[in-house]
């Protein structure tokens, strides 16, 4: 139970960038205010309809603004909009900003119409603007860090900026998850996948908009008797939407979904003209990438010499270490009193040919800060870090990573890396569990060659 | 942020959760339930949806062979037959307006509809909408599959009101470049 609980823990607030959030922030807040003001017509508009047809939606109630009311509270949503962008006195203008993008949202459904596509918006509004999306690559921090290096605030990792962006990618996927759940519900259940449906959902679609004017696709009268395409495609966009959950079990998985889905959105614009603005510009599934790798790519760029830079990551005790040119270097921590990881970094050292791995005990000063810098506590040696290209990894993921490097048929061994973490995590907390019972830890250090002493921290 | 700091890290295991994690926990199984409780409409007599909470029933219905579809249609003097575009019935956009149409028709009110769109069109004074005289507010029945065949004609068609279009001679609109109100 403990083992379940701690995978929970681990995976929930496993610590992420200050600035991925940042970005995270940067993008729904600029989608928001750009489609408010594309749509401002529109809203106003609607404000002005006949109040007969008002029906209150969310957190709306009541009766209609008044209508000469309503462009002040639009434009308040917008400065309020611009401020949760630049990340402005987000304290206040975030919570501002989640309460009137929802409200305003909330309003414009009231008029008959629930817009569908703009749910994440709001949601997603909701949890940046009330968690600390603005410690980094905002106003708020340019103003506080002044005097400080302007990389220090984006570089920031804690858990306190991973969590908000799981639940961003949990409310993302549960949204599709539940659109899967009422196709089966409803009168085809299962049989929906025949693909009728969609095509019947399309030619109604089409039908009406005709009916009110709107031009002809022809495109829809052009497939409209290729049944079996309907077929792949209801197959294809209900795998989509049932097993969207799977998306959240690994990071790779995560990028095919979000592809995938994305890719769906536009299939969904070609064939039936829907527009569904945050998905077809793939701000609602930003989350699932690490977006602050953009800000490294000028640096790469102006970069002449990589190892000088990936040696500025590493503690100071290694950088008297000799490494080829050109050759990036990873630290392999491990737990020195224990037997299975003395013979598994023997393992590595007598693999890896291009010696590219360092090692350090998780006992050494070395290993204790990096413990700290992971969040985890001292004492914590169930574990193996690996620090490689700025990132750190633990467990299965530090494990199959180093086999990666290695000589020979080893780096085969990284394709378990396709195995959702928590299974993988899960092997290997049943191996931690049980190695000091199923390999003696040595009386004695074993003596090493020179040349693989020096590869060791002090 | 100083994460180095136990007490304020909350750098502790699953047993012990720091205060923030424990709001942050809390936080976010509030927000997965509730994004999640509308699942329940599905098995409910009568389903309710809203925002941003909501059971995305939208592609799930069952479409018949024959489907209704209210609109409006406009005639000119030659008693020729123009689908009026969605703009002039309504506020907002084409799905906004076609469930404002929908839920008017419902409630009786097709007349309503049928005089905004009659003194909308009447301040039309060039183009294709300034030679439109009437317009009625229509409920057509039609057949799906025959449409994408080409055979666009209306199983059946009930008009729900009617009205003419009144143009003023002191109107002053003349620009008709575009289709929309």
């Amino acid at each position: 139970m403990k083992t379940i609980n701690q995978t929970i823990h681990d995976y929930w607030f496993e610590p992420a960038p200050a600035a991925r959030l940042g970005i995270l922030r940067i993008l729904v807040g600029a989608f928001a205010v750009w489609y408010l003001f594309i749509e401002q017509d529109i809203f106003i508009r609607v404000a002005n309809t006949d109040p007969r047809l008002f029906a209150p939606v969310g957190i709306v109630f009541g009766d209609p603004v008044k209508p000469e009311f309503f462009p002040w509270l639009y434009r308040g949503t917008i400065i309020a909009a611009l401020c949760f962008t630049l990340g402005l006195f987000h304290r206040v203008t975030g919570p501002v900003f989640s309460v009137s993008i929802l409200w305003m949202l909330c309003y414009q459904d009231s008029w008959s119409m629930i817009y569908h596509s703009m749910n994440l918006v709001a949601l997603h509004g909701i949890i940046l603007g009330f968690t600390r999306s603005a410690d980094a690559l905002s106003l708020d921090s340019f103003l506080r860090n002044t005097g400080k290096s302007p990389g220090e605030a984006t570089e920031q990792t804690s858990w306190r900026y991973g969590w908000p962006i799981r639940l961003m990618c949990a409310l993302t996927v549960s949204t599709y998850f539940i659109t899967a759940v009422a196709k089966l519900a409803g009168p085809l259940g299962i049989g929906w996948v025949s693909g009728r449906a969609l095509r019947s959902q399309m030619a109604v679609d089409q039908l009406r908009k005709e009916l009110l004017g709107v031009a002809p696709n022809p495109l829809s009268y052009a497939i409209y008797d290729w049944l079996p395409m309907f077929t792949v495609l209801a197959i294809g966009s209900f795998i989509m939407e049932f097993f969207a959950p799977v998306a959240l079990l690994n990071r790779r998985l995560g990028y095919i979904w979000a592809v995938n889905t994305f890719m769906m959105h536009w299939g969904i614009l070609l064939v039936m003209r829907i527009t569904f603005e945050y998905q077809l510009t793939g701000m609602i599934f930003a989350s699932f990438f690490p977006l602050e790798r953009v800000l490294e790519l000028p640096r790469r760029l102006l970069r002449r010499r990589p190892a000088a830079v990936a040696d500025a990551a590493l503690p100071e005790s290694a950088a008297g270490l000799a490494t080829p040119e050109g050759v990036p270097r990873a630290t392999l921590y491990y737990d020195g009193e224990c037997g299975l990881c003395d013979r598994f970094v023997q393992f590595v050292l007598r693999h890896d040919r291009s010696e590219y791995f360092q090692f350090g005990t998780l006992q050494s000063e070395a290993g204790r800060e990096q413990l700290a810098r992971l969040g985890l506590p001292e004492n914590e040696l169930r574990t193996v870090v690996l620090v490689e290209g700025g990132r750190a990894y633990m467990r299965s993921s530090a494990t199959l990573r180093v086999c990666r490097r290695l000589a020979g048929l080893w780096p085969l061994l990284y394709a378990f890396i396709v195995i959702p973490k928590p299974w993988r995590d899960g092997a290997y907390a049943l191996v931690v569990r049980n190695r000091k019972r199923w390999v003696k830890t040595p009386a004695a250090c074993p003596v090493m060659p020179a040349e693989w002493r020096r590869r060791f921290l002090a | 942020m100083n994460d180095n700091d136990p007490k304020t890290s909350g750098g502790d295991g699953a047993s012990g959760l720091c205060r923030g994690k424990k709001l942050a926990a809390l936080a976010s199984l509030a927000m997965i339930g509730a994004v999640l409780w509308p699942l329940q409409e599905n098995w409910r007599k009568n389903p309710r949806d809203s925002f941003p909470l909501s059971y995305y029933p939208m592609f799930s219905s069952k479409r018949k062979p024959i489907e209704s579809f209210n609109y409006v249609v406009g005639h000119d003097a030659k008693g020729k037959r123009h689908l009026v575009r969605h703009s002039f019935a309504g506020n907002g956009g084409l799905n906004s307006v076609r469930r404002q149409i929908n839920k008017m028709v419902k409630e009786k009110r097709a007349d309503d509809i049928a005089e905004l769109v009659a003194e909308r069109l009447a301040e039309r004074e060039s183009g294709k909408w300034s030679r439109i005289v009437k317009v009625d507010v229509v409920t057509g029945r039609y057949a799906v599959d025959d449409y994408f065949h080409g055979r666009k004609e209306p199983v059946s068609e009930k008009i729900r009101a009617s009205r003419p279009v009144e143009r003023s001679k002191k109107s002053t609109h003349e620009d008709d470049k575009s289709d929309d109100p």
